[in-house]
């Protein structure tokens, strides 16, 4: 069984707090990441985990084994780091077989493994060379393999990808999420880039300052944020500032200025005279094609027309919205008419609630 | 023609340069190739092309320059083996571990590297007349670790240990090694080649140094620099003094080929912490 809980996890750095009581459990088998900012606490959490660091309060279970207090070196963890940390005075063979050396293996059995680990990574071939004539994509595979080929009950990676150049990230980030689902082992995963997260991950812990913000599933995370710092960090947004001002079943009409808006949701928190922020994903706004009435409908100015091969962005600036454009993305097909400084309509009808910072 | 011009003219800048490297270090080791040359020719009044080869200067050698010679092998060796030994687990401790105030011990151990050997010579001397420390060998050896090869191998020791980046330890620990394991497997091959140079270094200048030993030390106890200077001093330059000078630069020139040769040109600069190599 290689599921991990945390439990009241608190880290203090001096008077500094960078863990907050951190509570969550991980099933096994689960690929759960951690994401935030920087500072937000998410490395400290996981250098807790691997016993790196130690913890000023809180336990932490593998399983049903209380493993608080044991050493890092007893945890039976594979950790990838952020450079990799090959050692470079041994060759590649070496490295991976470090894990394997110091539980004990035979030689034939040490053989066996290294040479399954590197088939997993893609390579094979490799074992005499030296670290510092690899490439960094390379280099992050061999650090893999050489988390991998002792058989850890758990695997951490701590922001692998982040030295690695943008096509590179991209292949080697499904190629790791696919490794997760054959081997099936338990994976904790820190990154800042919440693209990787939504891509590669089970379930989403958000943390910011050291606290949990969100827990949830990619779709969870993305299309129903709890709070505003997870509505703008994860994917884009669109934001508008009002209050409550009347709540018929789960319809709460929200007033903005002059504008008046129909925001559907069920969650219970929202009352009347509530302050809320209504947020509208970039795709989620649509040009008023025809005179229906629809809710929702904000008269704005195409004020720039950016083309991304994909789609379209387009920046509109609407009156007593705030000071910052709206940004809308529709299918190029849709946009070859606009141009910019023309005046449209658009309107959303798909939006989340939350409560006003 | 326009490229001809410019050939010769790049010729003749790479001539003057050459040349300036070369008078330079013709100036700078003159003294040192007049001392052997002496000491091969008998005589100070050296003539360019020798016209008599001699070892009398070297068989004028007497004991007590001998006697001399051996103390300063031994201080130097036992001083740098004490110096290194500390330094290198207290640049671990200083930089890994988790001591109060450990930024400002560490300057502290440094501050000597830094202050003018005079000041510290005067400075021990004044320490150690109450303690009755002057004139003995054991004082000698205190006044060296403390004031001279601690502080220098501990600075070397420093940069070291930050040339490894902690995550190899990490990695290490992770994977399942204990302290000890890691040390042995981790630690001492990536510090290795570094300590190593470092020692040769401390030992080297440890070897030669005058002033400390100059104020500390009394006739019974006089390193070879000390000796030769108070010689040559009271005698002028005599044949034991212009032997047992060329011996000396001989071991230094021996000491620049052995760190060339094993651990590279860099090395001989004073760079002694690239942990990232294999």
């Amino acid at each position: 069984m290689s599921s991990i809980s945390l439990k009241n996890i608190v880290k203090k750095f001096d008077e500094v707090i960078a863990v907050n009581n951190i509570n969550f459990e991980i099933k096994d088998g689960e690929f759960v990441t951690l994401l935030g900012p920087s500072g937000c606490g998410k490395t400290t959490t996981l250098k807790i985990i691997a016993g790196l660091l130690e913890q000023t309060e809180g336990e932490i279970y593998f399983g049903d084994k209380n493993i608080t207090n044991l050493p890092s070196h007893k945890r039976n963890i594979g950790l990838v780091f952020q450079d990799y940390a090959l050692f470079p005075h041994m060759n590649v063979y070496k490295n991976v077989s470090f894990g394997l050396e110091m539980k004990k293996f035979n030689k034939k059995e040490i053989d066996k493994r290294v040479k399954r680990a590197l088939e997993m990574v893609d390579m094979e071939g490799f074992e005499e060379r030296r670290p510092g004539e690899l490439s960094g994509g390379q280099q992050q595979r061999i650090a893999m393999a050489r988390a991998l080929a002792f058989d850890p009950e758990l695997l951490l990676f701590d922001e692998p990808l982040s030295n690695l150049d943008a096509k590179l990230r991209q292949n080697i980030r499904l190629e790791l999420r696919t490794l997760q689902e054959t081997t099936k082992k338990t994976t904790i995963y820190v990154t800042h880039d919440q693209q990787e997260a939504l891509e590669i991950s089970d379930r989403i812990i958000l943390m910011n300052k050291g606290f949990i913000e969100q827990i949830g599933t990619p779709e969870e995370l993305y299309d129903n944020p709890q709070s505003y710092f997870a509505a703008d960090f994860i994917g884009s947004n669109n934001f508008i500032k009002g209050k409550v001002i009347d709540v018929t079943g789960d319809t709460k009409t929200i007033q903005s200025y002059e504008n008046i808006f129909k925001v559907k949701t069920a969650d219970k928190k929202f009352n009347i005279g509530s302050e809320v922020i209504i947020c509208i994903r970039p795709e989620n706004l649509r040009l008023l094609t025809d005179n229906e009435p629809k809710d929702n409908v904000l008269p704005a100015e195409v004020a720039h027309k950016i083309y991304v091969g994909s789609l379209v962005v387009l920046q509109l600036k609407v009156k007593n919205i705030s000071d910052n454009y709206l940004k809308m993305e529709i299918n190029p097909s849709e946009a070859k008419h606009l141009k910019e400084g023309q005046n449209v309509k658009v309107y959303f009808s798909t939006s989340n609630l939350v409560p006003a910072e | 023609m326009e490229t001809g011009l410019r050939k010769t003219f790049s010729y003749i800048l790479d001539t003057i340069k050459y040349s300036y490297v070369a008078l330079m270090i013709l100036w700078l080791i003159f003294p040192l190739i007049l001392i052997i040359y002496a000491s091969f020719q008998g005589t100070l009044d050296v003539k360019l092309i020798p016209d008599k080869f001699t070892l009398d200067t070297y068989r004028a050698i007497t004991p007590e320059y001998w006697k001399s010679f051996k103390l300063s092998l031994v201080l130097a060796l036992f001083s740098t083996i004490i110096s290194v030994g500390m330094a290198a687990p207290a640049a671990w401790a200083f930089k890994r571990g988790t001591i109060p105030g450990k930024r400002f011990l560490s300057i502290i151990l440094m501050v000597p590297n830094i202050v003018p050997k005079i000041i510290l010579a005067i400075a021990l001397l004044r320490l150690f007349i109450p303690l009755r420390l002057t004139n003995t060998n054991t004082g000698l050896l205190i006044a060296l670790v403390g004031a001279y090869g601690l502080p220098l191998a501990y600075g070397y020791c420093e940069a070291i240990v930050e040339g490894i980046p902690e995550s190899y330890e990490q990695a290490a620990m992770v994977l399942g090694a204990n302290y000890p394991t890691i040390l042995r497997k981790i630690l001492i091959p990536l510090m290795g080649p570094g300590i190593l140079v470092s020692t040769l270094f401390v030992f080297m200048r440890t070897l030669m140094t005058f002033l400390i030993v100059l104020f500390i030390a009394g006739p019974g106890a006089t390193t070879i620099s000390v000796r030769l200077f108070q010689d040559v001093v009271e005698r002028g330059a005599q044949f034991e003094s212009i032997a047992m000078t060329s011996i000396l630069i001989f071991i230094t020139i021996l000491f620049y080929i052995v760190v060339n040769k094993f651990f590279g040109a860099s090395a001989l600069s004073g760079n002694v912490f690239d942990g990232k190599k294999g």
